[in-house]
């Protein structure tokens, strides 16, 4: 049996267009681990999201980003991909022409190595788009475009079934999503996670989904540092005071 | 007795003379051919040398393809292997109605006169009434340049799909040039698929002058991928009532090539219905010049016309011109023109790339994607087919120049048609409507 996959961020440090968004962040994903960062608007949590998977405009001016003890900065995205890391985008871009099925064999394929019946695919790509209660029309279109807010979230998810990372993290997965999506998207990820014992770094505003989850840690993100940490107690306590006092606290600091 | 002859010199004489863009309104805007095409006549290999040249193309690499093609064309000889509804002739056995029915003339464009001037291969395609044909060409150069005029008339409610695939046996400059001449009789359907993949030292010129008729419908698809210069000059008019026009270019460029297309479509009836689709990739250092003139003629209402030009650059060193114009003399008629360019995004990269997909396999996604409208116009299949292997090759490691191995990875995917109702869909004038 192969080692569970740890990833890990070690006193990150990130600009984005000379600005610095991630300020010291540190934490620890293991391989059938449930993690959640939740955290204001601009907090930095999407900016940690891309600066893990190597988004080419983001600089790491310290710290480092770890797969199984071993550096990944200097990686391309692809990469990381390869070494079992997926990101599932808050906005998914709209790319014309490309067919959403040739998308995801491409990847799979590349993935893989090859070797990748389209068969087998489309069998487990129905299966997927049952499950999340999309519509099969999905087959025949281009990646991301004309999609719904909701269906480009649901084709995220569905692409992490597919693509079968050993770390997802998940860029509010739930924004844009109704009440019974929440529920459905929320019960594919957790299926999917357990069936393929996947880490998964959740990051979200509200605290919906979570009703539907099971996080191992809750972190809080504030302009660019976690600064609390704990279990789901900590997701009854921002239901209730909200992230003022946070706020507050580091205002305070400043 | 119309003399071929008279008309050879007076095409020397006009390729002599005409400046390389004879166009006012592009008179700054176009590539410069930097060759003296007829200084490379002279080294002709011999009619049966070139033939059986030919011959083992078609025994080689051409047979992988699973293609059958109908005639043959090098620089000094052609031969047909179907004669139906196709005849060639050489210049000594034009007649006079051959030469009566060409719609151009040597005074044109420069390098039509040197087609004119030099043309070895006059190939007269005639679709009987109500017929239905598919014929496929290929045009191979040598060291000399090649040079063959193709006319085609289909008659009423006919069809005819013409493919042609152009490429290279030199290794020195070379041209490879064409010129079309379309007429079509009511209710036909005219497709000409041409195919370019000529090697770096060879000119292409492709010219296309097309008058269509009443209630039919005329596409021109042209994949420009090969070629050192790369000339591309159409002018197709939807003359007859309720007519269709429909001019769609695909340029991959590569290295230093350079290409120069212009195009005028036109709607001269009521009803009609006239498209310029120009789509243009670059790499390296390499030109390229997309000029689409739409013109609305008077009287020529309820018409629709659009051009459509985009371009990505993959690199740097690319230099892009989009030249868009229109001329509307009509008021009830939907007319729109844009054009767009710009590097390939680096937010599609990045999603691509961080699902697993290496940087070279996007580039080639990306492309064929902002290619695959283009290319679901060709309704021939196998054409279609020969197009995209062309461009994935290309993209793979900018080869070009030879017969295709077919690769038809994302062809499965590239069932969706293209409708021109798509331009006008959200315009600010006609998108409510």
């Amino acid at each position: 049996m192969s080692k569970d996959a740890v990833l890990e961020v070690r006193d990150l440090h990130v600009f984005l267009d000379e600005k610095e968004i991630i300020k010291g962040v540190s934490l620890k994903v293991k391989q059938g681990e449930t993690h959640v960062i939740m955290g204001p608007n601009g907090s930095g949590k999407s900016t940690l999201a891309k600066s893990i998977m190597g988004h080419p405009k983001i600089k790491v001016t310290k710290g480092d980003i770890l797969l199984n003890e071993k550096s990944i900065l200097g990686l391309g995205p692809d990469k990381r991909a390869k070494l079992g890391l997926f990101l599932e985008f808050q906005n998914p871009v709209e790319i014309d022409g490309v067919g959403f099925i040739n998308f995801l064999h491409t990847a799979k394929q590349s993935l893989s190595g090859g070797g990748v019946s389209t068969k087998e695919l489309m069998t487990e790509i129905k299966e997927s788009i049952a499950n999340l209660k999309l519509s099969e029309d999905f087959i025949g279109r281009t990646l991301n475009q004309g999609f719904s807010g909701g269906e480009k979230k649901k084709t995220e998810v569905l692409q992490m079934s597919v693509l079968k990372p050993k770390i997802a993290i998940l860029d509010e997965p739930d924004s844009g999503l109704d009440i019974d999506a929440v529920k459905v998207v929320s019960a594919c990820i957790n299926r999917i996670a357990e069936s393929e014992h996947m880490g998964l770094l959740l990051i979200t505003h509200y605290s919906r989904i979570l009703s539907y989850m099971k996080p191992d840690v809750v972190h809080v993100m504030v302009n660019g540092k976690i600064v609390d940490e704990g279990g789901t107690e900590l997701i009854e306590k921002l239901e209730k005071s909200g992230y003022d006092s946070y706020l507050k606290a580091d205002g305070a600091k400043k | 007795m119309v003399d071929y002859n008279k008309l050879k010199k007076y095409a020397m004489e006009q390729y002599g003379k005409l400046p390389q863009e004879g166009s006012t309104l592009y008179s700054n805007n176009f590539v410069n051919i930097p060759f003296e095409l007829e200084k490379y006549l002279g080294v002709e290999v011999g009619a049966v040398a070139e033939k059986s040249a030919l011959k083992a193309i078609l025994a080689g690499d051409l047979k992988d393809l699973g293609i059958k093609f109908d005639a043959v064309f090098g620089s000094g000889a052609y031969f047909l292997n179907s004669s139906n509804f196709m005849k060639i002739k050489s210049a000594a056995e034009l007649s006079d109605n051959d030469i009566k029915r060409r719609m151009h003339d040597s005074s044109d464009d420069k390098y039509m006169a040197f087609i004119d001037a030099y043309a070895k291969s006059f190939v007269f395609i005639d679709i009987p009434d109500g017929k239905t044909a598919k014929l496929n060409l290929l045009f191979s150069n040598s060291d000399t340049p090649l040079n063959a005029q193709i006319m085609i008339s289909v008659g009423k409610g006919a069809k005819l799909v013409l493919s042609e695939l152009y490429c290279s046996r030199t290794v020195s400059v070379s041209s490879n040039g064409v010129i079309h001449e379309v007429k079509t009789g009511a209710d036909s359907v005219v497709e000409v698929n041409s195919l370019h993949n000529e090697n770096k030292t060879t000119v292409v010129l492709n010219f296309c002058k097309a008058i269509i008729g009443e209630g039919a419908a005329f596409d021109f698809n042209s994949l420009y991928n090969g070629g050192s210069h790369i000339r591309g000059r159409t002018m197709a008019e939807a003359k007859g009532r309720g007519s269709r026009v429909r001019v769609n270019e695909i340029v991959l460029g590569s290295g230093e090539q350079k290409f120069d297309m212009s195009a005028k479509i036109t709607n001269s009836e009521v009803g009609t219905d006239a498209s310029l689709t120009s789509k243009a990739v670059l790499m390296d250092t390499s030109l390229c010049m997309l000029k689409g003139f739409a013109k609305v003629s008077k009287g020529a209402t309820k018409s629709r016309s659009y051009v459509h030009q985009r371009g990505m650059a993959l690199d740097k060193g690319t230099r892009m011109y989009e030249l868009p114009d229109m001329s509307v003399d009509e008021n009830d008629v939907k007319a729109t023109h844009s054009s767009a360019m710009s590097p390939i995004d680096a937010e599609a990269m990045f999603y691509l790339m961080s699902k697993g997909i290496d940087g070279r396999e996007v580039r080639k996604l990306i492309v064929t994607g902002f290619f695959a409208d283009s290319l679901s116009m060709i309704e021939d299949c196998a054409a279609r087919e020969i197009a995209m292997s062309l461009i994935r090759e290309k993209l793979r490691d900018k080869t070009f120049g030879k017969i295709p191995k077919i690769d038809t990875a994302d062809m499965w995917i590239a069932g969706h048609r293209h409708s021109g109702e798509d331009m006008f869909k959200g315009h600010y004038k006609y998108g409510k409507q």
